[in-house]
């Protein structure tokens, strides 16, 4: 059963048509990667999957069951087993590291909080921020508060994972450290769909990798196969313009 | 509740609301330009002038605007007498309503001068403008920019404020809402319609100061 | 009328202390409970704002319209015609609970559009984050949006309650025993309306002054970046913390 499945999704803001019939399924431990040029559409569509934009046509099935828009119960729903990790962290300012972690599980899903705040210290741990949890938002670096917003996002025990450029507001010597954990999850088998200009790293850590162009899905493929052989002359100028060695 | 309404009768004194209201307005626009009189005098010798003077226009400042402006008519129109002096009602509400508007027009003044940028006003020095020269082309047109949003809400709210003087039978709006509940003994009726109007002018008043804004100084604040 | 000597040894009787003590209280008591209410209220009129729903959309279109004309209408305007409409009804209150109720009309309106500016202070991108975490309103609006706005919202508010003291004087008008009643009766009574009413601008100003000067101070501890005039400038300050944002 695949864990996602985007059918013929259409989506515009205005005028502009920003996603123009995409189609994708996203089979569960896979990690699909979506790349190409600022405006094709690939943030949109994650804000699509998690309800912060509504599509024109087309649907989107979560393990199966199609979200429908209209339903506030609907759109919920698909958020319990879905998570995302924004560009700008978004952690809460006003909560400290442990309680950004901590608020969705006890408030949100009401679990005891007892193991709530044992597992959600292990999360932070796992990325090397344990001695942070009383610390604020503010007084962290920008890749620690990625690293943070992950956790906080695997608090929820999603079954898929959202990246919307995770890496692309740090500082350059930061970005290897979110990486790192990223890279860690994929070898533990979370469902992830990315959004990345790191080249590297979405062909070291992809299962498949998807270009988009104005709103569309123009080639998807293996890593090797859009890398090294592009079809689709989007997809070849694209990969001619990127620093390629 | 036994109790119909009757708004034709009020209605029927539309040409003394509509003058009440134009009261209003005249009452609001002296108490204004008089008050930006004081509050550009008072700001600039805040900026400028020896300590004493800094202090007296402080203290006239903050007291003013610690107290109730309603207080500050009585003292100018029942206390005054006892001291020789009898003012008119409209005088002394003019006077009220302007030393009151003057001492928040001080803090306005002072904020848009403290916001002139002291490079401008070097480049005015460069350029041998005399220290009138200079306050008039270069501080002047800031100033006005910077503040006006702030002196639109302002004057709003002395026509609002105008209101006062209908308890000391100056025949603004409000004073003739009073006149009319009494002699029509319709006064919620009366009341309604006043406040009706009162909308309807600050929403005109708004939009006129919107407009001049956008046109003449080419300030983008929000109108609502 | 007395001479001012008997005046002044008048006014230092325990009688005239107490009498002027308890209409002093009760000019505090009007502006404080009224303001209190309206911080409330008004706080649930910036919420019920914020939802989407079309079935709420007849409540909050007539929420903006009252609280746009109750601060177009002058205070006095808004005390008599409360209470001729009170008293039209045929409900048998006191001046001050009348005073009261109109006092809380008032502070109401003001202070839902500093609510409302206060949470338009919330960066999007926090709301979204909790929306994605699956909050619900209340929890977005109690552990997101009020612990971040309220920075934003307690100057103003602050400074606006303060300012309120000296509106009170005009339920004299309405007939509640309040600081420039209790003037006007010593006057009835032959004391020199110069003296009186100098004294009353002075309790008045020990009242409101040092009040004020702690809403500066707070003012400067919330650390407003943006420079508006300061706190001594009070009710315009009500309009333009939300005209000029």
């Amino acid at each position: 059963m695949p864990h996602l499945q985007i059918n013929d999704l259409s989506c515009s803001y205005g005028n502009l048509k920003v996603l123009n019939g995409v189609n994708l399924t996203l089979q569960q431990g896979q990690v699909v990667s979506l790349i190409g040029g600022s405006g094709s559409g690939k943030s949109t569509l994650l804000r699509v999957i998690m309800g912060l934009t509504h599509p024109d046509t087309g649907s989107i099935d979560v393990a199966e069951q199609s979200i429908d828009y209209t339903s506030a119960q609907s759109i919920r729903k698909a958020r319990e087993q879905i998570a995302i990790v924004f560009q700008q962290y978004n952690l809460f300012h006003n909560m400290s590291v442990l309680d950004n972690v901590m608020v969705t599980p006890v408030k949100v899903q009401k679990r005891a909080e007892r193991q709530v705040r044992e597992e959600a210290l292990a999360l932070l741990a796992k990325v090397g921020l344990q001695a942070k949890s009383d610390v604020y938002p503010s007084e962290l670096s920008g890749g620690q508060q990625q690293r943070v917003a992950i956790s906080r996002a695997l608090a929820l025990h999603p079954k898929i994972l959202l990246l919307d450029e995770v890496t692309s507001a740090l500082d350059p010597e930061l970005v290897g450290e979110v990486l790192d954990t990223v890279r860690q999850l994929a070898k533990d088998g979370m469902t992830m769909l990315l959004v990345s200009h790191e080249m590297h790293f979405v062909r070291e850590v992809s299962d498949v990798v998807a270009m988009m162009d104005k709103g569309q899905i123009v080639e998807m493929g293996s890593p090797d196969q859009i890398f090294n052989n592009p079809q689709h002359p989007r997809t070849q100028d694209f990969m001619r313009k990127i620093a390629w060695h | 509740m036994h109790y119909t309404f009757q708004f034709g009768e009020i209605l029927k004194h539309w040409p003394d609301l509509l003058s009440g209201a134009l009261v209003s307005l005249l009452v609001a626009f002296i108490a204004f330009w008089l008050g930006c009189l004081i509050g550009l005098a008072g700001a600039l010798a805040q900026q400028h002038a020896s300590i004493w003077l800094r202090r007296l226009v402080r203290g006239y400042v903050v007291f003013f605007t610690n107290t109730p402006s309603l207080i500050q008519i009585f003292v100018l129109f029942y206390g005054l007498p006892d001291v020789g002096i009898v003012l008119s009602p409209m005088t002394a509400v003019l006077i009220g309503l302007s030393l009151n508007a003057g001492a928040y027009l001080t803090d306005i003044m002072r904020s848009g001068l403290v916001s002139v940028k002291k490079a401008e006003l070097e480049a005015a020095a460069t350029l041998n403008m005399s220290a009138w020269q200079s306050f008039r082309y270069v501080t002047l047109p800031h100033l006005a920019k910077t503040i006006y949003p702030l002196l639109s809400n302002f004057f709003i709210w002395i026509v609002l404020g105008s209101s006062i003087g209908g308890l000391f039978g100056v025949n603004e709006l409000a004073g003739q809402a009073i006149e009319i509940s009494s002699t029509s003994m319709r006064s919620i009726e009366a009341f309604t319609v006043t406040a009706g109007i009162y909308v309807v002018l600050t929403f005109i008043a708004s939009a006129f100061l919107y407009a001049v804004g956008y046109w003449g100084f080419r300030v983008r604040a929000r109108f609502i | 009328m007395l001479t001012l000597t008997q005046q002044l040894t008048n006014l230092m009787g325990a009688f005239t202390l107490t009498f002027f003590l308890q209409a002093a209280w009760n000019t505090l008591a009007l502006a404080m409970m009224g303001c209190s209410i309206g911080l409330v209220m008004g706080f649930l009129i910036a919420c019920v704002r914020r939802t989407r729903t079309r079935l709420l959309l007849p409540l909050r279109a007539l929420l903006i319209v009252l609280v746009e004309l109750m601060r177009r209408i002058p205070f006095l305007v808004t005390l008599f015609l409360t209470m001729f409409t009170l008293q039209g009804v045929g409900v048998d209150l006191s001046f001050f609970t009348i005073a009261l109720i109109a006092v809380c009309l008032i502070s109401t309106a003001y202070l839902a559009e500093i609510f409302r500016t206060g949470f338009e202070s919330v960066p999007q991108a926090q709301i979204e984050a909790a929306q994605t975490l699956n909050f619900s309103q209340s929890q977005l609006i109690f552990l997101v949006m009020l612990p971040q706005a309220w920075k934003v919202v307690l100057p103003p508010a602050f400074s606006f309650m303060v300012s309120f003291i000296k509106d009170t004087a005009l339920a004299s008008q309405l007939g509640v025993v309040e600081l420039t009643f209790a003037g006007k009766i010593l006057i009835t009574r032959g004391y020199s309306s110069f003296l009186i009413y100098g004294l009353i601008l002075l309790v008045y100003f020990a009242m409101s002054y040092p009040l004020s000067r702690l809403g500066a101070r707070l003012e400067r501890r919330l650390g407003q970046p943006t420079a508006k005039p300061s706190a001594s400038f009070q009710p315009p300050a009500a309009l333009t913390a939300e005209r000029l944002s």
